[in-house]
């Protein structure tokens, strides 16, 4: 069923992080890699450790990166010009969990980019105004 | 009456892998918590109001409301997932009549005299005796964290299971 793998990038261990959090609440992962960026690292070497990734795992795996127009980011730009990728950025837990859950699903990476966005931006959300409002809520009861 | 898709203990009651994975993976549209102390505290009532995942609904009663709620409409419509904190709750509202026919056993912490049983479940030796005679009445009583994970069956995991 993962026919493709997710591969998580990031500076530093983030995507490490990430990986092992992600253990916790969905489960055993299969498929997926975390490929850090460590400080000091070549570029060249850091961009080989990415082509060796998306050789083991696919070029049609989907590629999680950390920021915006960091490193990493820059990176997958570089290889995207000779080859097609799925990848997105701003990752985070809820970012990953959806797409564990479409490629659980047997959606297709290139179809769920703007899924995937969106579930990352779906995850942030203002706690102190849920509880303010809750609070509200029960005060009115009374 | 309600579809029951699965009866869950678990001490963080609507979590990541609870509100994330199983009512997808279950499709499930109803939430229902057998919890004397939720139930009690209105904070919480609404808390789980708010973070349910949409198009779920979420309905929370003590032990014994929710034996009563079965009795009377086996909760309604739709398809329910069952939460209870504890293995004691679970075995209480049997006994009292929720006679469901499997229980995933899957999050108890280690506290006092418990000692863990498997993955993060663990028992003291009366839950453990409450859960063996569970499985005497034919439930099956098993353990799976999340719906990619493997089912473990307490029946093996029991046999020789003691803390004291």
């Amino acid at each position: 069923m993962e026919d493709y793998g997710i591969i998580l990038v990031s500076h530093g261990e983030l995507c490490r992080g990430l990986y092992q959090t992600a253990e916790m609440v969905f489960g055993t992962l299969e498929n997926v890699a975390a490929v850090p960026f460590k400080q000091n690292q070549p570029l060249e070497e850091y961009k080989e450790e990415l082509l060796d990734a998306l050789e083991r795992y696919g070029n049609n795996s989907i590629i999680l990166a950390d920021l915006f127009a960091g490193t990493p980011f820059n990176l997958i730009l570089n290889i995207g010009k000779e080859t097609r990728l799925n990848a997105v950025c701003g990752m985070n837990l809820p970012m990953l969990i959806a797409a564990l859950d479409m490629r659980s699903m047997g959606r297709k990476p290139e179809e769920i980019l703007e899924e995937l966005c969106m579930a990352g931006k779906d995850g942030v959300k203002n706690i102190t105004e849920y509880v303010d409002r809750i609070r509200q809520k029960i005060e009115e009861k009374r | 009456m309600a579809k029951l898709m699965m009866t869950r203990v678990d001490y963080r009651l609507i979590h990541g892998q609870v509100a994330g994975q199983w009512t997808k993976s279950l499709d499930v549209n109803k939430v229902v918590i057998l919890d004397d102390v939720t139930a009690a505290d209105e904070f919480m009532l609404e808390v789980f109001e708010v973070i349910a995942p949409v198009g779920t609904e979420v309905a929370v009663y003590t032990v014994e409301q929710g034996v009563q709620e079965w009795k009377e409409n086996q909760f309604g419509q739709g398809r329910v997932l069952v939460l209870f904190r504890e293995v004691v709750d679970a075995e209480r509202a049997y006994r009292l009549g929720f006679q469901y026919p499997s229980l995933n056993v899957a999050q108890s912490p280690g506290r006092g005299d418990r000692k863990q049983a498997v993955l993060t479940v663990c028992l003291s030796d009366r839950e453990a005796d409450l859960l063996r005679g569970l499985i005497g009445d034919g439930v099956d009583v098993y353990c799976q964290m999340t719906p990619v994970e493997g089912v473990h069956q307490y029946k093996g995991i029991l046999e020789n299971f003691k803390v004291n």
